[in-house]
């Protein structure tokens, strides 16, 4: 079965980022021989002073192919992960959600809406009871389970977020040889324009993709044109609305 | 949180060069993990662990004594009423 799991609210000023646990869970899953996990991505989420977050308020969500009978030990696993792990002072929330059995367009609503206005954990619980999307909190005051459903949400839409690390990769290099990289799923520019296989990339230090379509995309820009390169990779600044 | 009274950042969330300066003068500058990099190459404050975002820009929660002269005192950052 597919399921995502996000989490929220785990870390402070001096702590493991979220995105690190996040990456761990997702190495014991495999470790455990539970399944297969894919891209760790973040999720940027309102930034309001209402609202209690660290430095940034991002959530962060990967997606895996597991064994159905896996499914509880690792909810609870990741569950006792977080309560051991998070930051002092942090307010960790998990969300496990089951691809099939969840109704999608709600919970990416959700998702959506918490970039744009504080919601509260009784909407989030609510929802996620509804949905029948595990949710839980694991320290301080579990403010992280907005976050982490919302993540969820918003992984499950496939058109938002940014991938945790960068392509190890530089140079001119083809379409075609690019959409071999791991972690690479399509090339597309970023207004939309399409590339051909045969299209050269100059490629930036340590590209990052980004979540478009359910897929990991590497966006590029044209380039000037030099020796037949056409495209260019983006700079971080540039992704920072994904 | 250090309940320093957190000033903003004047030049909101693109004046990179004058992020990249901040940082490059203040001794408390540490880099955020990687997924929270926004610039990623060289020193900038929005790079920094310190630096909290806000809808149009960043507060600094530095360690007083090592930030004061970068931020506290320049003019890029505008004190809250
Ligand atoms: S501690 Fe503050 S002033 Fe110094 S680099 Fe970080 S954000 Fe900038």
């Amino acid at each position: 079965m597919r399921i995502l799991l996000s989490i929220d609210d785990t870390d402070n000023l001096e702590s493991r980022g979220t995105g690190e646990l996040a990456s761990l869970i997702a190495e014991d899953l495999e470790l455990f021989g539970w399944g297969r996990s894919r891209h760790v991505t973040r999720h940027q989420l309102l930034l309001h002073p209402d609202i209690p977050y660290t430095s940034h308020n991002s959530a962060m969500c990967f997606e895996a192919e597991i064994d159905e009978e896996a499914l509880e030990p690792l909810i609870r696993h990741a569950g006792a992960f977080l309560q051991r792990e998070s930051a002092p002072g942090s307010d960790p929330g998990l969300c496990v959600a089951v691809v099939d059995r969840v109704a999608g367009v709600e919970m990416l609503h959700f998702g959506e809406r918490a970039k744009e206005t504080v919601l509260t954990k009784e909407e989030a619980y609510a929802l996620a009871a509804r949905l029948g999307v595990h949710l839980s909190e694991h320290g301080g005051t579990g403010q992280g389970v907005v976050g982490a459903l919302a993540g969820a949400g918003l992984r499950l839409g496939g058109n938002d977020g940014r991938m945790k690390g960068s392509l190890d990769i530089a140079g001119v290099m083809s379409v075609a040889d690019l959409l071999g990289v791991p972690g690479v799923d399509a090339i597309q520019g970023m207004e939309g324009e399409t590339v051909a296989p045969e299209d050269l990339v100059r490629v930036a230090d340590k590209p990052k993709t980004v979540m478009v379509g359910g897929r990991s995309v590497l966006m590029v820009a044209p380039a000037q044109p030099e020796d037949g390169v056409r495209w260019q990779t983006l700079h971080r600044r540039e992704l920072r609305r994904f | 949180m250090d309940g320093r009274d957190a000033a903003e950042f004047s030049g909101g969330k693109e004046d990179w060069a004058r992020a990249a300066a901040e940082a490059e003068r203040c001794a408390a500058f540490v880099p955020d993990v990687e997924e929270e990099l926004v610039v990623a190459e060289g020193r900038s404050c929005y790079d920094c662990r310190y630096r909290r975002w806000s809808a149009t820009s960043f507060t600094c929660h530095g360690p007083a004594n090592a930030v004061a002269p970068s931020v506290s005192a320049h003019p890029a950052v505008a004190k809250r009423p």
